[in-house]
Parts: structure tokens; C-alpha cells; sequence
């Protein structure tokens, strides 16, 4: 529902691959007319924040960030980071 | 979505070039397509839903090699269509309107084929299956040896028990009720007959069946091999859009595969029940006994562009040149015309290009060829501060104040499941306002939830191994139906807290709400806290929160210990109490 679109890679320089972070674009005008009325660029972006807390926090398999562990959230230091 | 395996070596040959490995990486993701993997025999590729004319081998060399600038296959590449021969005819029964309505038909010529190009067109075939004819439903394609047909062609509806032939990859023949039983692909595109008590065929005028559609072709007409040097080719389904366009892709497909190939166009006749009949960029001859499509039709689709809506959308001051010059590196044509004294600026759009729908189509296509990566960024003159919605600050405060309590924050997703919701001692009766995912692919996620607690419940009946206590909290999304919404689903955000521990009870639970509650400025002129009875709640030692507006009194949330046989079913061997309260409505209130 976007054109053009975009996506946003960003390198991973241990596994030395690029990997992908999130999508943007300007909102087709069918997407943009029967929301607000008019035919206006609107543009928009959206990044997946899991693949970086992932890293930030050293969480090995991205499926722990929604596993509610309580003992995984008390250990995380949080406000030292 | 999608990958296509292509072979090095083809697609060199298709270019007429080499190209280097770290080159083909490059232009690959820069044209908008997600290259997988790159070896020097193979190259796979992802293609966006939006390009199914790249879902071939022909196909993508076409796109790439104009894109390169390769010398003579930049801009719009013509095809030569061939005016039907006599009895390239396919008569459409009247049945077949309310069975499989729609085909579209060629015959081609001419093929040279081998192994591996016959490896080819199994691969566009199945691709375009998958994708643009979803799963054959919206349309299916079927290529057969013109020399074992005899022309002309009817497309009519039959009763199961008259349809009889030998389906491909079979001994014996089957009736059309024995290949939905017994057959690989009838058993896998069953669904896509399921209800009708009439099946749509291909016969020819000798009356052998050609395929059972959108299911199987027959073995004896319906199979390609080295030695097919013409074929009839249909598509047919319940879209006519997609069956023209899905003819489209494959004949310029085919025709890419050596010059010598000749595309020939077929008369399809409709009845005149079909009225309400349309094709995007066709004429139908309407005459009092029939209908009349000929196709496929090759010429380019001509599309108005605005030159000054281009260069705002892309933020750039290109000229009718420079513009030309990318449209035709995406394979466009362009013209430019004078109509009444002004200039109007047309693009000549190929005919296998069914994603073009609106000039931003062609804008987005202009600024690949301009290439992504010669945008310069530029942080804009004018600039407007971005400021965090009052709301989100407002339950980063509520975050807050719970944190310092010592609870911790968990968060789950708003999908879940019916069993949860009964495990709470809810029944169907509580069950009647639920968001109901239709055809839920799991039994885990099958609807929206409507209150936290079940999801409090599930975190605390997997943490059972963990340290007590366990305090916890969840700001989140809650759904319900209800008819005064514009959507027919309303959404609130509510907070639910739960503490577990060895003497958790309605007391510990009562002095977080009330000092939460107390915190946001609300005292007892403004709020009660009433007994109650809740299905998951102990009687007695439950209540519900109730807000004083005006002469009227709003309920907007429980509390209280949970009920032993809630804990059992989960699993939980030490008390918990709990509260829901609406967030959002607290939040109206004192705004």
C-alpha cells in the first residue's frame, strides 16, 4: 500500500550479512483518500524494534522477548544499561 | 512469498552478457526484488507479489537486461501477435457462468523445446499458481500439444458422473469423482469444486476431454514434451482480469524463449447470459447470439502521467527526457502528445504488467530506474517538533507507580484462545461479545481478547518453576463487538495486575488500586469500591469498581482473589489476586 516503497537494511558486522530493519514509503493515494478526505503524499515508516533489542540485550533466540519469563525480566538490568 | 530458481547460464544468454557476481548482487536488489542466494550455476531470487511478470526466467532477464541498459532491450519490447486461423475457436457454454466462468486463449508456435525449457515453463506455471492465480482459484493455467487436439475448443460444465478421461501421470481412466478422491491434485484442489454439481472441462471437437479444470489435465492431450512444437494455452477461473493478464505473462514468456516463436490469438465465444462480462484493455464484440473476446492482445496499455505530480512524489526536477529515459529502462514506452494546445505525457505500459494502476505505479517504477541509492537525504527547512501523545505519557506514569510498588511489566500479544477464557470459569454466555478470528490457522490464537486477566493467568501458570513473589502488570489493548462502533468492534485499554504469593489476597490487591488511584487525584467523592460477584473471583471476597459521574455511576472495573479451581486448571499452587480496571476511560475522566 505504498509507492514507491523502501526497505531499510542495516549491516551486521559479526554475521556479515545485511539484515532487514523495517519498511517506508508514500501511501497510495486509494489508502490515503478515504481516510482523510484528500489525495496527499503521506509519507510513512516503520522499523521492527525486535531484531535490535534482540542484539542490545544479547537474547539469543528472538522468541524469549515475548515469553513473559519472570525470572529472564527480574535478571535484566534495565537501568544500568 | 515467492522465490524462482534461475539458471546462470539462461539468464546470461537472455541478457547477452556476463555479469560478475558482486554486479548481479547489486542490480538484483536495486531493481526490488530480494536476491536469496547467488551461486556461479544458480541464482535464487524473491519476487514481490506486485511483479508476477518476474516470476519467470524470461521474464526477469526481460526486466533486468532493460534495466542494465543493455544495447537494444531497453524500453518497450513489442510482440508480434498473429490474427486467429480458421476454427482457432473455444466456444463457452451457458453453465459454465455459475461453475468457472471465465477463459482466455492462445496458441503458440513454434517451440523449440528441451529439458531444460520445459523445466521452465513448469516453473512459471507453478509460480504463478501460487501467487497471482491464488492458489488456482482465481484463475489456472493449462498447456497443451496443439497435434493431439482437433479444433475447435468448448469449455462447458458437466454433470461429475459424464466427465471420464485418463488424468495425467495415470493408467487407467477416472471419472471426475474418482480423481477428487484418489488423484494427488484432486485431493489437493478439491476445495476449489467443493458445492457445485457440475465441474468445469476442455474438449476438443473429436470429444476428448482435455482437463478437468482447475484440477488436472489429461494424460493423453494434456502433456508437454520435447517433441510439442505448438500448443493451445488456457486460463481460466473466476477473474478474467487475472486470466488475461496471467495469458499475457506466459505467451511473452514463451515468445522470450527464441525468436522464431509465433503467437497466434484464439476467438473465445461467450453466451449472451454472460452480461455482466468485462475485460480491462479489451473490446468485446457484443452481437445478439454471442459474446466475443479475442485474445491475447499484446499491444501496450496507454497511461496519462502528470510530470510535475512525478517530481513531487520523488522530491526531484526531472525533464520529459530524463524521464523518458527511465521509464524505458523499466520497459516502458513513452509518448508525448499535444491535445488542445497542452502537452499531455503518456506511458506505453507492456501487457504483462498488471500492478500499473495509477500514475504513483509509475512513479515508484521511475524511481528505481533513477536508483534508490542517488536520492540524496535532506533534512527539510521546515520542521515540526514531534511530541510524545498525551496518553502513552499517562500509562508511562501508571508504569511508574507500579514499578516502584515492585511489580514488573509483561506484555502479551492480544490474540488468544476460547479454552483460556473457560479455564476462568467464564461460559458461553460471557463468550457472546467475542472477536472471533474466522478460519483461525491455530487453536492457540483464534480470538481477541477481551480482558487481561486470562493473559495475568497464563504468565503465572508458566512461571510456576520462578521465585515467588510474582507481581505483575499488563497496560494493553482489550476488545468486544459492539454494533455502535463504525468497525462493529470497539478497543480499550485497560490494566491488569496480578500478585501471587504465599499470602496474596483482596486486601494486598485493594492497597495497589487504591493507591494508584489516589496517586492520579481520585478520592471517595469519586469513586466506590462495591461487592461484587465474578465467575473467576471468590464469592465474597470480590468487587467491582465503580466511578461517580454526576448522578450516575459507571462500572469500569473488578477486583479479588481468584478462585482455587481457576488456579487449579492452571496449574498455580499459590493464591493470586487480581484487578482489571479501564485505563483509557480513567484517563477521559480526569481529562
Amino acid at each position: 500500500y505504498t509507492e514507491p516503497s523502501a526497505e531499510v537494511d542495516v549491516y551486521h558486522p559479526l554475521r556479515k550479512e545485511w539484515v532487514e530493519l523495517g519498511g517506508a514509503g508514500i501511501f497510495r493515494p486509494e489508502v490515503v483518500k478515504p481516510l482523510i478526505g484528500f489525495e496527499v503524499p503521506v509519507l510513512a515508516w516503520g522499523l521492527g524494534l525486535d531484531r535490535l533489542i534482540k542484539e542490545y540485550w544479547k537474547i539469543e533466540d528472538i522468541r524469549d522477548l515475548y515469553k513473559n519469563d519472570l525470572k529472564q525480566l527480574r535478571e535484566l538490568k534495565i537501568w544500568l544499561k | 512469498m515467492p522465490t524462482i530458481k534461475i539458471n546462470r547460464k539462461v539468464l546470461e544468454s537472455l541478457i547477452g552478457k556476463k555479469l560478475s557476481t558482486e554486479e548481479l548482487k547489486d542490480r538484483i536488489s536495486m531493481i526490488g526484488t530480494a536476491l536469496e542466494d547467488i551461486n556461479e550455476n544458480e541464482i535464487i531470487v524473491e519476487v514481490f507479489p506486485n511483479r508476477p511478470d518476474m516470476l519467470s526466467e524470461q521474464g526477469f532477464a526481460r526486466a533486468l537486461s532493460s534495466f542494465l541498459g543493455v544495447k537494444g532491450k531497453t524500453g518497450l519490447k513489442k510482440y508480434k501477435v498473429n490474427k486467429p486461423l480458421k476454427d482457432y475457436k473455444v466456444y463457452v457454454s451457458k453453465e459454465n457462468l455459475n461453475v468457472r466462468p471465465y477463459t482466455a486463449c492462445a496458441i503458440v508456435k513454434n517451440l523449440k523445446l528441451d529439458d531444460e525449457k520445459i523445466k521452465e515453463i513448469i516453473q512459471i506455471q507453478e509460480k504463478l499458481h501460487i501467487t497471482f492465480c491464488r492458489r488456482r482459484k482465481k484463475a489456472a493455467i493449462g498447456i497443451y500439444p496443439l497435434d493431439k487436439i482437433k479444433l475447435p475448443i468448448y469449455f462447458e460444465a458437466k454433470k461429475p458422473n459424464e466427465i471420464k478421461f485418463k488424468p495425467l501421470d495415470t493408467n487407467a481412466e477416472m471419472t471426475a469423482l474418482e480423481i477428487l478422491e484418489k488423484h494427488d491434485k484432486g485431493k489437493e484442489f478439491k476445495h476449489l469444486v467443493d458445492g457445485l454439481n457440475k465441474y468445469a472441462i476442455f474438449r476438443d471437437s473429436a470429444n476428448n476431454i482435455l482437463s478437468f479444470t482447475p484440477i488436472i489435465n489429461s494424460d493423453y492431450t494434456g502433456k508437454v514434451d520435447e517433441s510439442t512444437k505448438e500448443v493451445f494455452i488456457e486460463v481460466s477461473g473466476f477473474d478474467l482480469r487475472t486470466n488475461v493478464y496471467v495469458l499475457n505473462i506466459l505467451v511473452c514468456a514463451l515468445a522470450d524463449m527464441s525468436e522464431d516463436v509465433e503467437i497466434y490469438q484464439m476467438e473465445v465465444i461467450y453466451p449472451t447470459n454472460y452480461k455482466e462480462i468485462k475485460a480491462e484493455n479489451f473490446e468485446l464484440k457484443k452481437s445478439k447470439n454471442e459474446i466475443l473476446l479475442i485474445s491475447p492482445k499484446l499491444e501496450p496499455r496507454k497511461l496519462k502521467f502528470d510530470l510535475s505530480f512525478v517530481n513531487k512524489w520523488l522530491g526531484l526536477s526531472l525533464n520529459e527526457n530524463e524521464v523518458k529515459k527511465l521509464l524505458e529502462k523499466m520497459g516502458f514506452g513513452y509518448e508525448k502528445i499535444t491535445k488542445k494546445g497542452k502537452i499531455e505525457h503518456i506511458a506505453l505500459i507492456p501487457a504483462y504488467r498488471a500492478d500499473i494502476l495509477h500514475q504513483v505505479d509509475l512513479t515508484e517504477d521511475i524511481a528505481i530506474a533513477y536508483g534508490y541509492e542517488n536520492f540524496k537525504p535532506e533534512i527539510p527547512k521546515k520542521a515540526t517538533t514531534g511530541n510524545e501523545d498525551i496518553f502513552e505519557k499517562f500509562k508511562k506514569k501508571i508504569a511508574y507507580l507500579l514499578i516502584g510498588l515492585g511489580l514488573m511489566e509483561t506484555s502479551s500479544y492480544h490474540l488468544t484462545n476460547k479454552e483460556i477464557l473457560l479455564k476462568m470459569n467464564l461460559d458461553e454466555n460471557d463468550l457472546k461479545d467475542i472477536v472471533e478470528i474466522a478460519d483461525s490457522k491455530s487453536a492457540e490464537h483464534n480470538i481477541l481478547r477481551k480482558s487481561l486477566l486470562p493473559n495475568l493467568m497464563e504468565i503465572l501458570s508458566k512461571n510456576t518453576h520462578n521465585e515467588y513473589p510474582q507481581n505483575i502488570f499488563e497496560i494493553g489493548i482489550v476488545f468486544n463487538q459492539d454494533k455502535n462502533e463504525e468497525t462493529g468492534v470497539k478497543e480499550k485499554t485497560n490494566l491488569a495486575v496480578a500478585i501471587s504469593d504465599i499470602n496474596a489476597d483482596y486486601t494486598k490487591i485493594r492497597q495497589i488500586l487504591e493507591y494508584l488511584l489516589n496517586s492520579i487525584g481520585f478520592n471517595e467523592n469519586n469513586y466506590q469500591i462495591k461487592e461484587a460477584e465474578h465467575k473467576s473471583f471468590i464469592k465474597g471476597r470480590c468487587a467491582k469498581i465503580v466511578l461517580k459521574l454526576n448522578q450516575n455511576e459507571q462500572e469500569i472495573g473488578f477486583l479479588g482473589e481468584i478462585h482455587p479451581s481457576v488456579l487449579e486448571k492452571f496449574g498455580v499452587e499459590m493464591p493470586v489476586s487480581m484487578l482489571e480496571i479501564e485505563l483509557g476511560f480513567l484517563f477521559t475522566f480526569i481529562n
